[in-house]
């Protein structure tokens, strides 16, 4: 198998697959398959568990050390053989982890010290299936005891056809993996591109001085209070007297994502009839959330009327750009990009890993005003980019779906492959 | 007589400190500062006193006839006390010790009898009156007093005891920590150690030259200049240098005489308004000196431009000199310029306001115009940006402006800029600059060597350019701001692992077919 640049390890499964009895893998109950057999779980992996290395004894070098949710640093010496799994024994109980590099599992793991002639992959595969967290016990610490699953049953294809399984499935991960590459790369390049384009602009202009530094000599710097207005929302928890209460969906900061709006749970608020209009939401409103954590400080994007009479919460402020003079799209991308998250995060008022911007520091973001057209470019290269990183999530959905799938057939014979030559 | 000799400068800082806190423990040691400081000093002069009597006993066979021979011929010893005990072979000290009641008048009395006998003392040891009352209650009482008393005692700093550039440099911690505990107006007396470091560093003061203070606080500056220079020295006894400073508030002038005598250095610390009416002066113009130091208080407002326009001693340039009403940053720069001779060099702590503000402004800004006045005659050496909360009254950053009347050749239209506000470590109650950081800065300083983040020498006609700001932060970016790789190095990547994702696609592609999907 190839190695991935991404790491030497790869997870195999969270440890919550369905149950071995009657899910993802065949057990007790389940007729066994032509050319399967039925083996206990020791006969086919014996686990061991891993060897103690405290973190000062942790020495130079590049062999991983294996613990119970993958590596935790790094050591000069291996005492297990790749390829390898892990499967979590104190910490993230049940957790399956595929080595692909000699490593030191670490004794908060258990390692496979036998695959009995098993294909070591098709093995970490199917241990994903087995949900061993389910046999873990402790109270503060939950820890997996490998005797608890010893005799645990298991039905197992023969050697050829677990390789061949083993293959499919890994095409499957690496498709995916992939994928998250070019999201993670795309959204690196996302935000090089934004840095530059809201400090050099598309033109390639000469730069002049500003209070805020250079700027292309084009563009203007405002305050966004001359080009928008920032509408404030609704505080939770008032009474409002019967007669006039009306109830309206509301949009809150979970709501309010990185550059897109997640609108899956709507949650309503009793209002006055007669504030209705103050607190509305408009077509074209880009809604940025007031703070919280760091990464959420004036995150926010583009609200195009999604919800009939929608609301907002106090901790999301509706900024309604002035159209003539910058459009909603153009202030959406330049208050994501890392000028406005600069801005936002030096006028916050912060405390540890809490960071929080009032309206007069929202009205006062120094706006960089490119002439209409230059905007409107800006605009469609963020806007390019943003689809290209859609188009790998919804890709890298879809490869998720059929490993799920094909896992499920694959493991319950429901798909035979062992005719079929790769 | 018991030495009590301290095992290093450490030890005693902290029996200093301790014996500070004796009257109402660490939290209030600053507020009775004005009394501690003064009876610290006086045990020191006591204790010297002691040893130069113990001296003068081994000719003369008894400290009875030392006491007498003293008292008769003054200049025998440094500072004639005429404390005498009952029992000569007694410590001087123990006739303050001995005060049983009515100490707060006993203590006042022997200040004042000593400040009589050392007209180098007056108006320094005798300004504080140990019995003094708030509305008939005593500011310090007699216990508290005795307390402190008792305290400062149980250590001997003697010549034997305690060198002066110990015994100084514990002087200094104390007042140190007075400001620490002091709030706002500790700024008034106190500029960070490390800065006053690196300030002296970079001046690089020679054997005997002279220094100048404008507004010398507890003349920790002009210490740190002595210090330097004597680092520096390449002669085991190099020539000290000669002092001088001038000081407003009474208290803090009192406080820089006993600094400096303590420190056994020469000086000269006059009192007065530097601004309106500077003392040093020789034939009816301003004296200069070799080098000028000063952390002068940040906008002060309270000068006119008749102020001035009527200086009698031309310390202002003809359609360059009045800075402002709101800040007068740029008038003690110009105070400083005009007290150096001609191949003096000045450092000066500013607010960072003053290397910046006006620039970029429409209409004409008078201070941006007397900053353009020091580049245009090109004697701005380089300026250095500071991390921020690092001063005792105040979390803004500040800067360092270094002037150079005689700007070496290569270095002529041309100022260096440094920006240190990363800098520094975390400290309470106050950010500070580790050891290593004041050479890192120092060296770069001196060396003017260029460095990424760090500092850079810009041209003249750049900081024309940018309307005469001189701000380091407006020409060298420390930000740990995210850097970005080149576009073009992503888009690689990104076309690399496309072509992976294709090929990944193709092999899913093949085996779907063959299962038959």
């Amino acid at each position: 198998m190839k190695k991935q640049a991404s790491g030497v390890q790869r997870s195999a499964g969270d440890g919550k697959g369905i149950e071995g009895d009657s899910g993802d893998a065949l057990g007790r109950h389940d007729p066994v398959p032509a050319g399967w057999s039925r083996v206990e779980f020791d006969s086919f992996t014996t686990l061991q568990r891993g060897k103690d290395l405290t973190k000062a004894q942790f020495r130079e070098g590049a062999v991983p050390v294996a613990g119970s949710n993958g590596v935790i640093g790094y050591h000069d010496t291996a005492i297990a053989k790749a390829p390898g799994i892990t499967v979590g024994r104190s910490g993230s109980a049940g957790k399956v982890t595929v080595y692909e590099e000699d490593f030191w599992p670490h004794n908060t793991s258990l390692y496979v010290r036998d695959f009995h002639g098993n294909d070591p992959y098709f093995a970490g595969f199917l241990l994903g299936t087995l949900n061993l967290a389910r046999f873990k016990t402790g109270a503060s610490v939950p820890t997996l005891d490998r005797n608890s699953f010893k005799t645990l049953p298991l039905v197992v294809p023969p050697l050829p056809e677990q390789k061949k399984i083993a293959h499919i499935l890994s095409t499957v991960q690496r498709a995916i993996e992939a994928q998250e590459r070019i999201i993670q790369t795309t959204t690196e390049l996302k935000k090089a591109l934004m840095h530059k384009l809201f400090t050099e602009g598309l033109r390639n202009e000469p730069q002049k001085q500003t209070e805020i530094g250079p700027i292309p000599e084009s563009w203007e710097v405002l305050p966004l209070s001359d080009c928008a207005v920032v509408q404030t929302g609704i505080a939770k928890g008032r009474t409002v007297k019967e007669e006039e209460a009306v109830e309206v969906p509301y949009l809150r900061v979970a709501n309010v994502q990185d550059g897109y709006l997640d609108l899956s749970e709507m949650k309503s608020i009793t209002i006055r009839k007669s504030e209705k209009n103050r607190f509305a939401l408009q077509n074209g409103d880009v809604v940025l959330t007031e703070g919280g954590d760091f990464d959420k400080l004036g995150r926010g994007f583009i609200w195009h009327g999604q919800v009939d009479n929608c609301v907002h919460q106090n901790h999301v402020f509706a900024v309604r750009p002035d159209t003539e003079r910058i459009s909603s799209e153009f202030f959406a991308y330049q208050s994501q990009s890392p000028y406005g998250k600069s801005y936002f995060l030096s006028v916050a008022h912060k405390t540890t890993n809490l960071a929080c911007i009032n309206t007069t520091k929202l009205k006062a973001f120094p706006l960089l005003l490119p002439p209409k057209d230059e905007q409107n470019e800006i605009v469609r290269a963020c806007r390019g980019i943003d689809r290209k990183i859609g188009v790998a999530q919804s890709k890298m959905k879809q490869l998720r779906n059929l490993f799920h799938t094909l896992l499920h057939e694959l493991m319950t014979a429901k798909t035979r492959v062992n005719e079929l030559g790769f | 007589m018991a030495t009590n000799k301290p095992e290093n400068a450490k030890s005693l800082e902290s029996w200093i400190w301790g014996a500070a806190c004796s009257i109402r423990g660490a939290k209030d040691a600053p507020k009775y500062k004005d009394y501690i400081l003064p009876l610290i000093f006086t045990k020191r002069l006591c204790d010297v006193f002691d040893d130069e009597l113990n001296r003068i006993a081994a000719e003369v066979g008894s400290r009875r006839r030392a006491f007498a021979l003293a008292k008769a011929d003054q200049k025998l010893v440094r500072f004639y006390l005429p404390l005498v005990p009952e029992d000569p072979e007694q410590p001087v000290w123990s006739v303050i010790r001995k005060l049983a009641d009515r100490i707060g008048e006993g203590v006042t009395t022997q200040m004042r009898a000593i400040a009589r006998e050392n007209p180098l003392l007056q108006g320094i040891i005798d300004r504080v009156d140990f019995n003094a009352t708030t509305h008939g209650q005593r500011d310090l009482d007699d216990d508290r007093l005795s307390n402190l008393i008792e305290a400062i005692s149980t250590k001997r700093l003697g010549l034997d005891d305690v060198e002066a550039d110990i015994i100084g440099k514990s002087y200094e911690y104390l007042i140190r920590k007075f400001a620490e505990g002091g709030g706002q107006s500790a700024g008034e007396f106190y500029t960070p150690p490390e800065v006053g470091t690196i300030m002296s560093r970079v001046l690089a003061p020679e054997p005997g030259m002279e220094i100048y203070d404008p507004c010398c606080g507890s003349g920790g500056l002009l210490i740190k200049c002595e210090i330097a220079m004597e680092e520096a020295a390449k002669s085991e006894q190099p020539a000290p240098l000669k002092l001088y400073g001038q000081e407003y508030i009474a208290d803090t002038w009192a406080m820089a005489n006993m600094n400096l005598i303590i420190h056994d250095f020469e000086g000269e610390i006059e009192i007065g308004d530097t601004f309106k009416n500077p003392k040093f002066r020789r034939h009816g113009r301003l004296r200069t000196f070799d080098r000028v130091v000063a952390n002068p208080m940040w906008n002060q407002n309270w000068f006119t431009e008749a102020d001035y326009d009527n200086d009698e001693l031309d310390r202002f340039p003809a359609g360059a000199g009045f800075p402002g009403k709101s800040s007068a940053d740029w008038g003690w720069v110009q105070h400083m310029h005009a007290s150096l001779n001609d191949k003096g060099r000045a450092a000066v702590v500013l607010d960072t306001g003053a290397a910046s503000r006006g620039s970029g402004n429409a209409g004409t800004n008078k201070e941006k115009t007397v900053r353009q006045w020091f580049v245009d005659h090109d004697l701005i050496e380089s300026v250095l940006y500071l991390p921020e909360n690092l001063f005792y009254n105040t979390t803004a950053p500040g800067i360092v402006l270094f002037l150079n009347k005689a700007k070496p050749a290569p270095r002529r239209g041309k100022v260096f800029l440094v920006n240190a506000s990363q800098v520094f470590e975390k400290g309470d109650p106050k950010n500070f600059i580790p050891a290593a950081g004041i050479a890192h800065i120092a060296d770069t300083l001196i060396g003017w060597k260029e460095a990424e983040k760090l500092s850079r020498i810009v041209d003249h006609v750049e900081l024309k350019k940018n309307d005469y700001n001189i701000s380091p932060s407006r020409y060298i970016h420390t930000s740990d701001a995210e850097t970005y790789r080149p576009l073009a190095e992503i888009v690689a990547d990104l076309d690399a692992v496309e072509a992976d994702a294709r090929e990944a696609d193709a092999a899913l592609r093949e085996i779907l077919r063959k299962i038959g999907v």
